[in-house]
Protein backbone atom coordinates (compact mmCIF):
# COMPACT_ATOMS: atom_id res chain seq x y z
CA UNK A 1 0.00 0.00 0.00
CA UNK A 2 0.96 3.21 -0.90
CA UNK A 3 1.44 5.96 1.65
CA UNK A 4 2.77 8.81 -0.65
CA UNK A 5 -0.63 10.95 -0.15
CA UNK A 6 -0.29 10.95 3.59
CA UNK A 7 3.25 11.77 3.20
CA UNK A 8 2.59 14.81 1.17
CA UNK A 9 0.37 16.12 3.58
CA UNK A 10 3.02 15.75 6.05
CA UNK A 11 5.43 17.72 3.67
CA UNK A 12 2.51 20.37 2.71
CA UNK A 13 1.90 21.32 7.15
CA UNK A 14 5.32 21.22 7.62
CA UNK A 15 5.81 24.18 4.84
CA UNK A 16 3.17 25.76 5.86
CA UNK A 17 4.20 26.40 8.99
CA UNK A 18 7.58 27.18 7.82
CA UNK A 19 6.49 29.46 5.44
CA UNK A 20 3.92 31.03 8.79
CA UNK A 21 7.33 31.18 10.85
CA UNK A 22 9.06 33.08 8.02
CA UNK A 23 6.13 35.52 7.95
CA UNK A 24 5.87 35.87 11.51
CA UNK A 25 9.82 36.97 11.28
CA UNK A 26 9.15 39.83 9.10
CA UNK A 27 6.15 41.45 11.19
CA UNK A 28 7.99 43.67 13.38
CA UNK A 29 5.10 45.20 15.99
CA UNK A 30 8.55 46.07 18.61
CA UNK A 31 9.83 48.64 15.99
CA UNK A 32 6.03 50.06 15.14
CA UNK A 33 6.16 50.60 19.47
CA UNK A 34 9.28 51.63 20.18
CA UNK A 35 8.40 54.66 17.00
CA UNK A 36 5.61 56.11 20.15
CA UNK A 37 8.71 56.79 22.23
CA UNK A 38 9.41 60.11 20.35
CA UNK A 39 5.33 61.13 21.21
CA UNK A 40 6.28 61.65 24.48
CA UNK A 41 9.33 62.99 26.08
CA UNK A 42 9.97 62.79 29.77
CA UNK A 43 7.68 60.46 30.13
CA UNK A 44 8.12 57.31 32.11
CA UNK A 45 5.99 55.21 29.76
CA UNK A 46 9.57 55.26 27.92
CA UNK A 47 10.77 52.99 29.42
CA UNK A 48 7.65 50.41 29.53
CA UNK A 49 7.46 50.75 26.02
CA UNK A 50 11.41 49.88 26.02
CA UNK A 51 10.62 46.99 28.09
CA UNK A 52 7.80 45.99 26.09
CA UNK A 53 9.87 45.84 22.52
CA UNK A 54 12.55 43.84 24.52
CA UNK A 55 10.21 40.88 25.44
CA UNK A 56 8.55 40.96 21.98
CA UNK A 57 12.11 40.40 20.26
CA UNK A 58 12.60 37.51 22.82
CA UNK A 59 8.91 36.09 22.12
CA UNK A 60 8.58 36.07 18.95
CA UNK A 61 11.94 35.05 18.15
CA UNK A 62 11.47 32.09 20.79
CA UNK A 63 8.00 31.48 18.61
CA UNK A 64 9.94 31.43 14.79
CA UNK A 65 12.25 28.81 16.89
CA UNK A 66 9.22 26.81 18.25
CA UNK A 67 7.52 27.09 14.66
CA UNK A 68 10.55 25.72 12.77
CA UNK A 69 10.73 23.18 15.28
CA UNK A 70 7.28 21.75 14.35
CA UNK A 71 7.86 21.89 10.60
CA UNK A 72 10.73 19.73 10.98
CA UNK A 73 9.09 17.08 13.06
CA UNK A 74 6.67 16.54 10.41
CA UNK A 75 9.60 16.44 7.75
CA UNK A 76 11.60 14.32 10.11
CA UNK A 77 8.51 12.27 10.42
CA UNK A 78 7.41 12.16 6.15
CA UNK A 79 10.95 11.45 5.54
CA UNK A 80 10.96 8.11 8.27
CA UNK A 81 7.78 7.03 6.65
CA UNK A 82 9.33 7.42 2.70
CA UNK A 83 12.08 4.83 4.13
CA UNK A 84 9.92 2.51 6.47
CA UNK A 85 6.94 1.73 4.36
CA UNK A 86 6.22 -0.52 8.03
CA UNK A 87 6.09 2.36 9.75
CA UNK A 88 4.12 4.66 7.52
CA UNK A 89 1.66 1.33 7.29
CA UNK A 90 1.37 1.49 10.96
CA UNK A 91 0.85 5.29 11.28
CA UNK A 92 -1.82 6.09 8.64
CA UNK A 93 -4.22 2.89 9.35
CA UNK A 94 -7.70 3.74 9.23
CA UNK A 95 -8.87 4.94 12.43
CA UNK A 96 -10.69 2.81 14.78
CA UNK A 97 -14.19 2.06 13.77
CA UNK A 98 -13.68 1.92 9.89
CA UNK A 99 -14.36 3.99 6.87
CA UNK A 100 -17.99 2.84 7.27
CA UNK A 101 -19.17 4.30 10.37
CA UNK A 102 -21.94 6.40 10.24
CA UNK A 103 -22.15 9.87 13.08
CA UNK A 104 -25.61 8.89 14.94
CA UNK A 105 -28.41 10.73 13.69
CA UNK A 106 -29.52 13.79 15.40
CA UNK A 107 -32.99 13.08 16.57
CA UNK A 108 -35.09 16.47 16.28
CA UNK A 109 -38.19 16.71 18.46
CA UNK A 110 -40.59 20.10 18.92
CA UNK A 111 -40.04 21.80 22.09
CA UNK A 112 -41.89 20.91 24.68
CA UNK A 113 -41.66 16.88 23.50
CA UNK A 114 -39.75 15.14 26.19
CA UNK A 115 -37.80 11.86 24.92
CA UNK A 116 -39.41 9.15 27.08
CA UNK A 117 -42.34 11.36 28.68
CA UNK A 118 -44.10 12.50 25.52
CA UNK A 119 -44.97 15.88 25.38
CA UNK A 120 -44.89 18.26 28.66
CA UNK A 121 -47.31 20.37 30.26
CA UNK A 122 -51.41 20.27 29.43
CA UNK A 123 -52.47 18.41 26.17
CA UNK A 124 -52.99 21.02 23.39
CA UNK A 125 -56.50 21.44 22.32
CA UNK B 1 14.27 62.42 36.04
CA UNK B 2 11.24 64.45 36.92
CA UNK B 3 8.78 65.46 33.90
CA UNK B 4 9.23 69.10 33.00
CA UNK B 5 7.27 71.59 31.23
CA UNK B 6 9.57 71.94 28.81
CA UNK B 7 9.21 67.95 28.25
CA UNK B 8 5.50 68.40 28.11
CA UNK B 9 5.41 70.90 25.72
CA UNK B 10 7.21 68.69 23.50
CA UNK B 11 4.75 65.82 23.46
CA UNK B 12 2.54 65.12 19.68
CA UNK B 13 -0.16 62.13 19.13
CA UNK B 14 1.61 62.08 15.98
CA UNK B 15 4.23 59.16 16.68
CA UNK B 16 1.76 57.25 18.66
CA UNK B 17 -1.32 57.68 15.81
CA UNK B 18 1.99 56.00 13.50
CA UNK B 19 2.29 54.01 16.17
CA UNK B 20 -1.17 52.80 16.28
CA UNK B 21 -1.74 52.22 12.66
CA UNK B 22 1.36 49.63 12.57
CA UNK B 23 0.28 48.38 15.18
CA UNK B 24 -2.69 47.28 13.42
CA UNK B 25 -1.34 46.26 10.35
CA UNK B 26 1.09 44.11 12.33
CA UNK B 27 -2.18 42.43 14.50
CA UNK B 28 -3.99 41.72 11.24
CA UNK B 29 -1.23 39.83 9.60
CA UNK B 30 -0.50 38.19 12.80
CA UNK B 31 -3.93 37.13 13.41
CA UNK B 32 -4.51 35.68 9.74
CA UNK B 33 -1.36 33.45 10.38
CA UNK B 34 -2.85 32.46 13.58
CA UNK B 35 -6.06 31.27 11.74
CA UNK B 36 -4.06 29.68 9.28
CA UNK B 37 -1.83 27.78 11.78
CA UNK B 38 -4.84 26.93 14.04
CA UNK B 39 -6.87 25.56 11.18
CA UNK B 40 -3.87 23.11 8.93
CA UNK B 41 -3.66 20.65 11.21
CA UNK B 42 -1.92 17.65 10.42
CA UNK B 43 -3.08 14.21 8.42
CA UNK B 44 -6.76 13.37 9.69
CA UNK B 45 -5.62 9.58 9.61
CA UNK B 46 -2.12 10.10 10.65
CA UNK B 47 -2.49 8.31 13.99
CA UNK B 48 0.64 7.54 16.70
CA UNK B 49 2.54 8.81 18.99
CA UNK B 50 4.68 10.78 16.38
CA UNK B 51 1.34 11.94 15.18
CA UNK B 52 -0.01 12.91 18.83
CA UNK B 53 3.37 14.40 19.48
CA UNK B 54 2.62 16.60 16.39
CA UNK B 55 -0.76 17.97 17.21
CA UNK B 56 0.49 18.58 20.75
CA UNK B 57 3.23 20.28 19.38
CA UNK B 58 1.06 22.74 16.72
CA UNK B 59 -1.11 23.20 19.45
CA UNK B 60 1.45 24.58 21.82
CA UNK B 61 2.81 26.82 18.65
CA UNK B 62 -0.70 27.92 17.36
CA UNK B 63 -1.96 28.82 20.61
CA UNK B 64 1.66 30.61 21.99
CA UNK B 65 1.09 32.99 18.20
CA UNK B 66 -2.78 34.06 19.60
CA UNK B 67 -1.02 34.86 23.05
CA UNK B 68 1.09 37.25 20.84
CA UNK B 69 -1.36 38.79 18.87
CA UNK B 70 -3.25 39.55 22.29
CA UNK B 71 -0.49 41.33 23.35
CA UNK B 72 0.22 43.62 20.18
CA UNK B 73 -3.46 43.82 20.05
CA UNK B 74 -3.56 45.64 23.69
CA UNK B 75 -0.50 48.09 22.34
CA UNK B 76 -2.50 48.58 19.89
CA UNK B 77 -5.52 50.00 22.04
CA UNK B 78 -2.47 51.50 24.34
CA UNK B 79 -0.94 53.40 21.50
CA UNK B 80 -4.92 54.85 20.22
CA UNK B 81 -5.60 55.78 23.92
CA UNK B 82 -2.42 57.67 24.69
CA UNK B 83 -2.52 59.16 21.36
CA UNK B 84 -6.01 60.69 22.21
CA UNK B 85 -4.77 61.22 25.56
CA UNK B 86 -1.72 63.37 24.36
CA UNK B 87 -3.82 65.44 21.97
CA UNK B 88 -5.82 66.58 24.85
CA UNK B 89 -2.53 67.55 26.68
CA UNK B 90 -1.44 69.56 23.53
CA UNK B 91 -4.31 71.36 23.75
CA UNK B 92 -4.20 72.15 27.50
CA UNK B 93 -0.46 73.24 26.98
CA UNK B 94 -1.70 75.37 24.02
CA UNK B 95 -4.29 77.15 26.00
CA UNK B 96 -1.97 77.55 29.16
CA UNK B 97 0.66 79.34 27.04
CA UNK B 98 -2.02 81.49 25.47
CA UNK B 99 -3.71 82.41 29.07
CA UNK B 100 -0.13 83.42 29.58
CA UNK B 101 0.83 85.43 26.65
CA UNK B 102 -2.31 87.17 26.97
CA UNK B 103 -1.96 88.46 30.54
CA UNK B 104 1.80 89.28 29.71
CA UNK B 105 3.08 86.06 31.56
CA UNK B 106 5.31 83.44 30.37
CA UNK B 107 5.91 79.92 31.25
CA UNK B 108 9.68 78.58 31.91
CA UNK B 109 10.73 75.28 30.85
CA UNK B 110 11.06 74.00 34.38
CA UNK B 111 7.06 75.57 34.72
CA UNK B 112 7.73 78.61 36.90
CA UNK B 113 5.35 81.45 35.42
CA UNK B 114 6.91 84.73 34.91
CA UNK B 115 5.33 88.24 35.09
CA UNK B 116 6.05 90.45 32.10
CA UNK B 117 4.35 93.70 32.81
CA UNK B 118 7.20 96.07 33.05
CA UNK B 119 8.37 97.13 35.94
CA UNK B 120 7.22 100.86 37.49
CA UNK B 121 8.46 102.63 40.80
CA UNK B 122 6.07 105.56 41.61
CA UNK B 123 7.95 108.10 43.49
CA UNK B 124 6.07 107.46 46.47
CA UNK B 125 7.18 103.71 46.96
CA UNK B 126 8.98 103.35 49.74
CA UNK B 127 11.87 101.07 49.35
CA UNK B 128 9.49 98.00 50.97
CA UNK B 129 7.15 98.56 47.95
CA UNK B 130 9.90 98.01 45.81
CA UNK B 131 10.98 94.74 47.38
CA UNK B 132 7.03 93.58 47.79
CA UNK B 133 6.99 93.37 43.84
Amino acid sequence: MSHEVEITDLRDSAKAARDAAADVEKVKPGEALSGAKSAIPGSTSRATIDHVVSDWGTEFTAWVKAARGYATTLETNATQYENDDAAAKAAFAPAPGGSGAQPKPVVRRPPGVHPKYGRLGPTPK
Amino acid sequence: MALTWKDITGWTPGPLDTAEANLRTARSTLTELADELATMGTPSNWTGSAATAANGKLKTVSQDLKDLVAEVSAAFKACGDAGDGVRGVEQAVDAAVQFASTHQFTITDDGKVLDLTPQVCSIDDTPADIAAR
